[in-house]
């Protein structure tokens, strides 16, 4: 009888064994992984950067608060850090006559407005900045040409190019 | 060699019997006590993964160390208690659209550590099991980080990605 006893006592304690650790014994719990994606980053030209007449022998400064200072805007994630870079002429041309540009002078500000709130910056360098609450740059250019070497009179020209890229801070 | 009759014998194996239920009965709920503490130990979602605004063409990377933006979870089971940890890791967020944001994980980004903060965890690849054992008051913290890697032509918008921690006890002592 105790034989028995103590068999079927063993049978029992495997098969409790058994019970205990089932497959589907185990916690499973989630968390996500979330993202928001910002607008890509997009420059557009504004108006451009117009000395009107100049006249022979003279400078003349187009300043970044003018009517006629060349102006960019950027669009793109709220509050995101850009950096700028712009490719500047020398000189306006007129069918290979010259006409230096001598200094350059440049603000940037969140709402289109060079002078409330609007940052200077040295366009020559790189810029870098972070676009506003609502995801918006404005930029503003200024320079002074100078023909005080040059009377040949025509239209000179030249291309002011901005490159923006986020910077990823 | 003791002879026993026949109704002696009879009553004999009724005794056994009712013995054997008694006890039969006693094993069962004590297996069912031991399922309840040793079967599935409660795990917790803390905080997710968040990789706050990304940049189009920008990868972003979460640390497993960033208190504010890595995904934790925590552990509570029957102390010093070995247990597996298995992370199943989405490849890619996705946009309520349907867009996908690829998501990438590398073999730092994933902490532990039984207390819960990370000035004492242990590092390992979360794409791989984790086998280790619960603290004195059988707790374990899981942190996770991962990188978000968006195209350059990444839809804006909100993304999301789920991530399942499975536990189990290993049953090692």
């Amino acid at each position: 009888m105790k034989k028995a006893l103590s068999l079927l006592g063993t049978s029992l304690l495997v098969a409790g064994a058994l019970t205990v650790v089932p497959s589907s014994a185990q916690s499973q719990v989630t968390i996500d992984a979330i993202a928001e994606v910002a607008q890509q980053l997009t420059v557009n030209a504004g108006s451009d950067l117009d000395f009107g007449l100049v006249i022979p022998t003279f400078t003349k400064t187009v300043a970044v608060t003018d009517a006629t200072a060349g102006t960019f805007d950027l669009s793109g994630g709220i509050g995101a850090e850009v950096q700028m870079d712009f490719t500047l002429p020398a000189n306006l041309d007129n069918g290979g006559l010259l006409l230096p540009i001598g200094t350059w002078t440049g603000v940037h500000n969140a709402v289109n407005d060079p002078v409330a709130g609007a940052t200077p910056f040295d366009p020559t360098a790189q810029a870098i900045t972070n676009l506003s609450g609502a995801g918006l740059l404005y930029i503003f250019l200024g320079a002074t040409v100078d023909a005080t070497l040059q009377s040949n009179p025509g239209i000179y020209t030249g291309i002011i190019s901005l490159t923006a890229a986020y910077t990823g801070n | 060699m003791v002879s026993v009759p026949p109704e002696e014998r009879s009553r004999t194996v009724r005794i056994v019997h009712w013995r054997s239920m008694v006890l039969g009965a006693a094993l069962s709920v004590a297996a069912a006590g031991s399922l309840q503490a040793q079967g599935s130990p409660p795990a917790f979602g803390q905080q997710n993964l968040d990789f706050g605004l990304v940049l189009p063409g920008l990868p972003t990377s979460i640390s497993p160390t960033d208190r504010g933006r890595a995904g934790q979870f925590e552990i509570r089971g029957t102390r010093q208690s070995e247990v597996r940890i298995d992370l199943t890791l989405p490849t890619a967020m996705l946009s309520p659209l349907g867009d996908r944001l690829p998501l990438q994980f590398a073999a730092a980004d994933g902490a532990y550590s039984t207390r819960p903060s990370f000035g004492s965890a242990s590092t390992w690849d979360p794409r791989t099991p984790l086998v280790t054992r619960l603290s004195n008051s059988g707790r374990l913290y899981v942190w996770l980080g991962g990188t978000a890697a968006p195209s350059g032509a990444q839809p804006p918008g909100m993304y999301r990605g789920a991530i399942t921690m499975t536990v189990v006890y290993t049953g090692n002592e």
